[in-house]
C-alpha cells in the first residue's frame, strides 16, 4: 500500500511539473521571441478561433494592414484585449474598421491603430483553456485554495519528518 | 522541506503566474480611440447587382404554370443569369441550384448527367462537395461584369410523361430556383444576397 501511495506521488508530482513546464513554454517563450500571447475568451471569433483558443500576434505596420487580417486589440484606457478581422482601413486618420465573425455589421466604433497588440499568426485551438480559467474569479480562488493545501501538507510533513528525526 | 518539491512548488505557481499575465480577449469593445460609423454602412458593403430570371413559358387553361422539358427557364437578361460586382475589398461568392423532381424535392444541382435538370454554369465557377458553385472576386475600382448560368432546363430524356405527368393522377408540381450568397472575408457567415424562382 505504502509502495502504491509512493507510485502515485512520484506520478502526481511528474505531472505538475510536466503541466507547468509546458505552461511556462506557452507563456513566456513567445515573448521572448517577439509575440503577444492572448487566449480568446468568448466564441465572437468562430469558427477560427473558438473560445479558449491560444494566439500568437506580431506587431505589423499600418501600412501592411489589410481588409481580412485578423488582428489583437487593447484599449490603453480600460486595458480590455479583443480579436477582431478588420473589414476597413481608413489610411487617412489611421482608423480600422472591424468585425467579429460571428457578426452580421462591423463594431459600431472604429479602432485606432495605437490600439493595435499585432497580428495573429498563429493559433491553437484549446490550448488557452487554462488561461481562461485562471483569469476567473473561481479559477484563482481554486488555485490558491489548492497552493494553500499543498503548501500547509508539504510544511506538516516537513515536520513530522524533523519529529522522527529528533526521536531517532 | 524536501527541496525537489520546493522546486515543484516554485515552478508551478511561476506557470500558473505566466498563464494569468496571458491577455484575455473580452467579448465587448470599449473603443474611446474610435469613431462612430455611419448607419448605412454595412448596406454600403455588398455591392453587387444581379439579372435574370427564372420563370415558366406557358400556362395551362386554369392559370396555372407549366415548365417545358428542354426550354431554358430563364426568360429574360438573354437567356441567362449574370451579375455586376463593384466591391472594393476581396469577396467570395458563391451560388447553387435548387430543384424539385417527383424523386424528391430540394435537390442540389451537381452536374450529373444523371439528373433531371441540367444547366450550363458560366466558367470561372469552382464546384465544391457542398453543392455550392464558388468564385473569388478581388477589389476593383471599376464595375466587373460576370456570369453565373446561361441556361437551365428540364432533361427532355429524363423528364417523362409517366413520371411527371402519370395518368389519372395530378401533374407533379416543383420549382427551380438559384440562390447566391456572398462574404467579404474568410470564416465571416455567408449572406443571402439575391435569389430568383420558378413561380
Amino acid at each position: 500500500m505504502a509502495r502504491i501511495l509512493k507510485n502515485c506521488k512520484q506520478v502526481l508530482f511528474a505531472l505538475v511539473l510536466l503541466i507547468s513546464a509546458g505552461f511556462l513554454i506557452l507563456s513566456f517563450v513567445p515573448r521572448l521571441m517577439g509575440y503577444s500571447v492572448c487566449c480568446v475568451h468568448d466564441d465572437s471569433m468562430q469558427p477560427q478561433f473558438p473560445q479558449g483558443a491560444y494566439v500568437l500576434a506580431r506587431q505589423i505596420p499600418f501600412a501592411q494592414i489589410r481588409a481580412g487580417d485578423v488582428l489583437v486589440f487593447e484599449e490603453p484606457d480600460t486595458g480590455y484585449t479583443f480579436l477582431r478581422r478588420v473589414v476597413e482601413v481608413w489610411t487617412d486618420k489611421q482608423q480600422l474598421v472591424t468585425m467579429a465573425d460571428t457578426a452580421k455589421q462591423p463594431d459600431p466604433m472604429t479602432t485606432a491603430y495605437s490600439c493595435v497588440v499585432g497580428k495573429v499568426t498563429h493559433s491553437v485551438p484549446y490550448l488557452g483553456y487554462p488561461s481562461v480559467w485562471l483569469h476567473t474569479v473561481f479559477g484563482k480562488a481554486v488555485l490558491a485554495l489548492l497552493y494553500i493545501i499543498w503548501i500547509s501538507v508539504e510544511i506538516e510533513a516537513f515536520r513530522v519528518s524533523k519529529r522522527r528525526e529528533k526521536s531517532a | 522541506m524536501n527541496k525537489k518539491r520546493l522546486l515543484c512548488i516554485i515552478l508551478s505557481l511561476t506557470a500558473a503566474i505566466g498563464m494569468m499575465l496571458i491577455r484575455d480577449s473580452a467579448a465587448w469593445i470599449d473603443t474611446k480611440s474610435g469613431e462612430p460609423l455611419p448607419q448605412t454602412w454595412a448596406v454600403q458593403k455588398m455591392k453587387f447587382d444581379f439579372e435574370g430570371t427564372l420563370d415558366s413559358y406557358l400556362q395551362y387553361d386554369n392559370g396555372n404554370d407549366y415548365i417545358v422539358s428542354g426550354q431554358n427557364l430563364i426568360w429574360d437578361n438573354g437567356g441567362k443569369i449574370s451579375g455586376v460586382y463593384r466591391a472594393d475589398i476581396p469577396t467570395n461568392v458563391r451560388f447553387r441550384i435548387v430543384y424539385d423532381t417527383p424523386l424528391g424535392a430540394d435537390q442540389v444541382y451537381a452536374g450529373d448527367a444523371e439528373e433531371h435538370l441540367v444547366a450550363q454554369i458560366a466558367s470561372g465557377w469552382t464546384r465544391n462537395a457542398d453543392g455550392y458553385y464558388y468564385r473569388d472576386f478581388g477589389a476593383v475600382t471599376e464595375a466587373v461584369d460576370f456570369d453565373i448560368v446561361t441556361d437551365i432546363h428540364y432533361s427532355e430524356d429524363k423528364v417523362t410523361r409517366e413520371l411527371y405527368l402519370p395518368e389519372g393522377q395530378a401533374p407533379f408540381s416543383g420549382s427551380v430556383r438559384v440562390e447566391v450568397q456572398a462574404k467579404q472575408a474568410e470564416n465571416v457567415d455567408w449572406t443571402d444576397i439575391w435569389t430568383t424562382s420558378t413561380p
